[in-house]
């Protein structure tokens, strides 16, 4: 096994100098000097305590989304309704926390509402990730379909809401809500900055699945994953794999609105989920669903959009928008990466050359079912594809 | 038989074809001649080296060593196409046509052509249509035709492509009796045509029905080269088979009481032949073997068995476990589980370690007690090499993973109450499948009820003590090993009935056949003995 760990290794190294050479090549085609860029973009993330701050407050959301994906990208659910999540998450907060503030006369004391405000998050955004849920477990639809087009759903939502229920009495540009109590927003961690306590929250739910990972529950849904029937036998149903990993990545998607609302804006706004439920997904993957991995992917993916806006400063003319096309190629290349796990030798080799099954030396044997692992050209497939 | 200058053009011949795949000989020196205006019968056991063959004619495989001519010349296609271009052309068993598409666009589709006409092709098939005597509707989506139809239709676009050969692997698996009847009235006229039919199939009385010359395979050796016409079914079943030594003498075990039990079962499945009221008992000690072509319904009765597949009516019961119980349920109850698919129960980025414990760390079964043997150990036992606990079992060659799977489901302590068994010993080299079978037979003698179900026939016999047949869902025969010979199983596997004591010539005077074997013909029988 160990050349396969050596073409991994290489497959990694590979996909960072190529987006190495990518970032180098869009400053240079900017017509900047790609070292001023890059000095513009170390300070833009280190210069003042601010700005290392504004680091961590943009890897909060991302990681609380990947880490409380980890279960159900391990068990091959493949949720990507994390923005919807964090859309319905941060309204129910939103909506939670005014109508407990009325109740007590707005003069609802801080832990009141940082509790209401959780809780709502957390409903709401579990709420939501239930629905593709159901839908999968009764009539098969499929999840990644249901969860994606209930993003635009929840953003119709929000937007009706920012202008009915939920709009601010003030006249302003956007649709917004009003500004949410003083006292419901989540104390700062290091005070200067925007760091606030949900940093500790991603540790926490960090630590906690980093102690899952060696759980039952774990071992059932890695089986679940590849293999259903053996799951099966250790009673991993796929209506109890889909509702639990499903309910808990929605969970987690809706507190990330409430901290988005609490935490960060202090007040609800259009752009609440501002693609950080897609960010997520990608740096779950980039993170090889490992809590470690995931938390520096949160920071490196964070840091890239804070640094951007430095270099954008520095350079005068490479725009903040190149930190989107380095995440979009790094994607690309943990993608292949994750293809190249799956399928080991199949991913390299062209298709119709000899497969993985011929690959004697050093390679795995095939342990697919035989249509699936040997069937290179397309008649074999056409012959082998009843029997698999 | 004499043929004329034009037939002779045509003449498919194969001599001494041999096929390797790896250290596997799939064929071995078989000949074969093909006759225009004839239906060529190919039959034989899973395995036996049928369909290989049929993709060497087809230029799908390429011969390892032999050779072929066609009308004379030599012929050693590269591949489909060049098989086709020179007038060959195989129907796969799993129909190849789009089912948005019509007839004609699916000729269009498959057409060498770069500039699609539709006219003249529709106008070609219609055509050939005509001189073959079917109709099809050359318009509708293929999805919306019958099966049937789908079948001709196939064949039909192969006729327009210009096929005077045509092998057909098994064009009648899914067919009802009244529309095979409707195939082969087309592949006669086919052949009054001049067309060739090579017709694979595992049902022998299709070969009385319709074939005129017939190859029967076993082992991938050509075991009867010849005319089809007087040969009985049960004749060919013998060649098919072979004769079986006579399993090994085996302690005498009283069966005890009823371990598990199916009643009823009606279950239906995209993958194998609908269950249709299947009832089974297995008793402690006892080792009960279902044979049968594939996909008569073994593998669906299994997965109902092991709790994976819940049957729409009846019912599956284990001792120790509550009505109805889950996979997960029967699987604590001690239901031991060797899936056909090892890769269904082996999870390849497991460590072998790993994969022995999955149940214990999955489910939390009791703490592993103290005396236990070692992982090392269980692998040592069942010989899975390398016996290294640490390695991923994705590094294990197939054989070897079947034996850590033996080992895991086998090999456990406490011993399971039951085993389901699919071909638990493929891909074995003959030491380790006997030491699998000797374990099979231990575990019944320590009082486990075991099924073991394989298109082997030869597996079967070794272990059980009770042989079931199936066929197309139901049990046709169910009896005691020792009365169970060759003869009484191929014919059953094929599917046809016990014969009638009336009927019974020379060669079927069994008295224990005559006695047990139902007089009403061609019914299936259900479970003999069996009070409901």
């Amino acid at each position: 096994m160990r050349t396969l760990d050596r073409r991994r290794w290489v497959l990694t190294a590979s996909v960072v100098l190529v987006v190495v050479a990518v970032a180098a090549l869009l400053i240079l085609v900017a017509g900047a000097d790609p070292l001023v860029g890059i000095r513009g973009l170390v300070e833009g993330i280190s210069s003042s305590p601010y700005r290392i701050g504004e680091v961590f407050v943009g890897a909060v959301p991302i990681g609380i989304v990947a880490l409380t994906l980890i279960p159900a990208l391990r068990a091959g659910v493949f949720s990507v309704g994390a923005e919807g999540q964090i859309v319905i998450g941060a309204i129910a907060a939103t909506g939670a926390i005014f109508a407990v503030d009325q109740l007590f006369g707005g003069a609802a004391p801080g832990p009141v509402l940082w509790i209401t405000g959780f809780v709502a998050g957390a409903v709401g955004g579990g709420v939501t990730a239930l629905i593709p849920a159901f839908l999968a477990v009764r009539w098969r639809v499929n999840e990644i379909l249901s969860t994606l087009l209930l993003n635009y759903l929840a953003a119709g939502f929000l937007g009706w809401t920012l202008r009915t229920w939920l709009a601010t009495g003030e006249q302003t540009a956007t649709p917004q809500s009003a500004h949410l109590p003083e006292a419901a927003s989540l104390p700062l961690l290091v005070p200067g900055t925007r760091a606030h306590w949900g940093v500790l929250l991603v540790l926490v739910i960090g630590a906690a699945l980093f102690v899952w990972r060696r759980s039952r529950s774990s071992a059932r849904l890695t089986v679940f994953a590849t293999r259903p029937k053996l799951a099966l036998r250790l009673g991993a149903t796929r209506t109890q794999v889909v509702y639990s990993t499903m309910l808990l990545s929605g969970v987690g998607a809706g507190v990330v609105g409430w901290i988005q609302v609490a935490g960060v804006n202090n007040r609800l706004l259009n752009s609440v989920s501002g693609g950080v439920g897609f960010s997520g997904i990608a740096v779950a993957l980039l993170g090889s669903l490992t809590p470690i991995g995931i938390i520096l992917a949160a920071l490196f993916f964070s840091a890239l959009t804070a640094g951007a806006v430095g270099m954008q400063s520095a350079t005068g003319t490479v725009p903040a928008s190149i930190a989107e096309v380095i995440k979009g190629v790094l994607l690309i290349g943990v993608a292949c990466i994750a293809a190249y796990q799956r399928h080991p030798l199949a991913a390299l080799a062209p298709a119709g050359a000899p497969t993985a099954a011929d690959d004697g030396g050093g390679g795995a044997p095939p342990l697919e079912p035989a249509g699936e692992a040997t069937a290179g050209t397309l008649v074999e497939a056409e012959h082998e594809g009843g029997r698999a | 038989m004499t043929l004329s200058p034009q037939e002779m053009d045509r003449v498919v011949l194969a001599r001494s074809i041999s096929k390797n795949f790896g250290p596997v000989r799939a064929l071995s020196e078989v000949s074969l001649t093909v006759r225009p205006g004839a239906v060529h019968a190919l039959v034989g056991e899973n395995g036996a080296g049928k369909s290989t063959l049929a993709k060497v004619l087809a230029g799908i495989e390429r011969p390892s060593a032999g050779s072929m001519t066609l009308g004379g010349s030599a012929f050693a296609p590269r591949d489909r196409a060049d098989a086709k271009n020179r007038g060959i052309n195989m129907v796969p068993q799993q129909l190849s046509l789009v089912g948005e598409l019509s007839l004609v666009e699916n000729y269009l589709l498959a057409g060498r052509r770069r500039l699609a006409n539709r006219r003249s092709a529709r106008a070609l098939l219609a055509a050939t249509l005509e001189r073959a005597r079917v109709e099809v509707d050359l318009d509708a989506p293929t999805a919306s035709l019958t099966q049937a139809h789908r079948q001709l239709g196939e064949i039909v676009v192969a006729l327009a492509e210009g096929a005077h050969t045509l092998i057909l692997d098994e064009p009648t698996a899914s067919l009802g009796p009244l529309e095979v009847g409707g195939l082969f009235e087309h592949l006669r006229s086919l052949c009054a045509l001049g067309t060739a039919v090579v017709l694979i199939t595992h049902r022998l009385d299709e070969v009385r029905q319709v074939a005129d010359d017939l190859t029967v395979l076993s082992h991938g050796q050509n075991v009867h080269h010849g005319s089809a016409t007087g040969l009985e079914p049960a004749e060919i079943a013998r060649l098919m088979v072979g004769e079986l030594a006579a399993p090994p003498p085996r302690a005498a075990r009283t069966p005890g009481e009823v371990v598990l039990e199916a009643r009823g079962v009606v279950a239906g499945s995209l993958r194998d032949a609908r269950l249709d009221g299947v009832d089974l008992t297995v008793r402690s000690g006892e080792v009960v073997g279902i044979a049968g072509v594939a996909g008569s319904g073994q593998n669906l009765l299994l997965d109902v068995l092991g709790g994976f597949v819940k049957p729409e009516r009846g019912s599956v019961t284990l001792a120790g476990a509550p009505a109805g119980a889950s996979a997960a349920g029967l699987l604590r109850a001690g239901m031991a589980w060797i899936p056909e698919e090892r890769s269904e129960a082996v999870v390849p980025t497991m460590s072998l370690k790993e994969n022995l414990g999955v149940y214990a760390t999955a489910i939390g079964a009791a703490a592993v007690p103290a005396g236990a043997p070692s992982a090392e150990a269980r692998l040592r036992a069942f010989d899975v090499r390398p016996a290294h606990p640490e390695l991923v079992a994705s590094g294990l060659s197939g054989g070897n993973q079947q034996k850590l799977l033996a080992a895991r489901e086998l090999g456990g302590d406490p011993a399971p109450r039951a085993v389901l068994a699919y071909g638990p010993t493929q891909g074995l080299d003959l030491r380790a499948s006997q030491a699998i079978r000797e374990r099979l037979v231990e575990l019944a003698a320590q009082g486990a009820a075991v099924v073991v179900a394989s298109h082997d026939l030869d597996e079967v016999l070794a272990v059980a003590d009770r042989v079931v047949v199936m066929f197309g869902g139901r049990m046709i025969v169910d009896l005691p090993v020792g009365e169970a010979g060759t003869e009484r199983i191929g014919r059953a596997m094929a599917g046809l009935a016990e014969p009638a004591p009336a009927a019974a010539g020379p060669a079927t005077a069994d008295p224990a056949a005559a006695g047990s074997a139902p007089a009403d013909g061609p019914t299936p029988t259900q479970n003999q003995g069996d009070p409901e």
